[in-house]
C-alpha cells in the first residue's frame, strides 16, 4: 500500500515539474508587449547562438524557447528599460539645471536686476541671514526704568536685541 | 547703534541687575512675549524664560541677522564683527 502511494505520488510530482517547465512565465505574460519583445529577442539571441542571421530566416532554432531562457531575458530587458527610464530621467533633470543664454534672456528684467545685485551680504558674517526679512511686529515691553517701549523704539538707527533667560545670568 | 537686552522678568529686577553690571543700554521686559516669539526666543506666550538668542535688526526695524545658537564666550565679538561689516566702525 505505502509503495503504491509513492509511486502515485512520484508520478504527481513529475507532473507537476513538466508542467512549471512548458507553462510561460505569468511576468511575462503580465508585461504585455515587453513580453512579446521578450520573446522575439529570445528568438534572436537563440538564431543567434545557432549561426543563423534573424532577419533572413527564423529557423527551428527560433521557433522554441525555453521558459527559463524567457525568463532571463525578460530580467535583463526590464533592467534595460530602467536603466533607460533613469538615464531619460536625469537627462531631464540636467537639462532643467543648465539654462541656455535664450533662457536667461526669457527671465523678465525686474528679475535679472535683481540677480545683477547692487548689493551683497559682505563675507564673514557670524549671523545667518533670514529667509525673509519682516519689520518688528507690534509688541508691549517696558524698559527697566518701567518705561513703554514699542516698534517705534527700534526704528532710527541699527539694533543689537539679545534675549536672556534670567536677569544675572552670564550674556 | 542701539543694543537692548530683553527677558520675561519684571522692569525693578532687570533694574537692579542693570545697576549691578553698569549695562549702558536698557533691559526690557517682554510683557506680551511678543518679541520672543517673534524673533525664535520662546515657542509660544506660555514660555517660563526665553532661549539666549539675538538678532540684529536694521534702522526701519527689519531684521537683518539671527543668531539662534549663542555661546557665550564668543558672541560679543562675533556679533560687534557684524556689525561693523555691515554698518562700519562710525555707528
Amino acid at each position: 500500500m505505502i509503495r503504491i502511494t509513492l509511486i502515485i505520488m512520484s508520478l504527481v510530482l513529475s507532473a507537476c515539474a513538466e508542467a512549471s517547465e512548458t507553462a510561460p512565465s505569468p511576468r511575462a505574460e503580465g508585461l504585455g508587449e515587453l513580453g512579446e519583445l521578450t520573446e522575439l529577442d529570445s528568438s534572436e539571441r537563440g538564431a543567434s547562438e545557432a549561426g543563423i542571421d534573424p532577419l533572413e530566416d527564423a529557423g527551428p532554432a527560433a521557433e522554441v524557447t525555453p521558459a527559463s531562457d524567457v525568463n532571463d531575458t525578460s530580467t535583463e530587458r526590464e533592467e534595460d528599460v530602467h536603466a533607460d527610464a533613469l538615464d531619460a530621467a536625469l537627462e531631464e533633470e540636467v537639462a532643467v539645471q543648465d539654462t541656455s543664454p535664450q533662457d536667461a534672456a526669457s527671465i523678465p528684467e525686474e528679475d535679472s536686476s535683481l540677480s545683477e545685485g547692487e548689493w551683497s551680504w559682505p563675507e564673514g558674517l557670524y549671523g545667518s541671514v533670514p529667509p525673509t526679512a519682516f519689520p518688528p511686529p507690534e509688541f508691549l515691553a517696558l524698559n527697566h526704568d518701567g518705561e513703554s517701549r514699542g516698534p517705534e523704539d527700534l526704528m532710527g538707527k541699527p539694533t543689537v536685541m539679545w534675549f536672556f533667560p534670567f536677569a544675572g545670568t552670564p550674556g | 547703534m542701539r543694543i537692548v537686552g530683553v527677558g520675561f522678568q519684571d522692569p525693578a529686577t532687570n533694574d537692579a541687575w542693570v545697576e549691578d553690571q553698569g549695562y549702558q543700554y536698557e533691559v526690557w521686559t517682554d510683557e506680551d512675549r511678543m518679541l520672543s516669539v517673534t524673533y525664535g526666543a520662546a515657542d509660544n506666550a506660555n514660555a517660563f524664560f526665553p532661549a539666549r538668542v539675538t538678532v540684529l535688526l536694521d534702522e526701519q526695524g527689519e531684521l537683518l541677522l539671527e543668531y539662534p545658537n549663542v555661546v557665550i564666550d564668543v558672541h560679543p565679538p562675533q556679533v560687534l564683527s557684524d556689525c561693523e561689516l555691515l554698518f562700519g566702525t562710525a555707528n
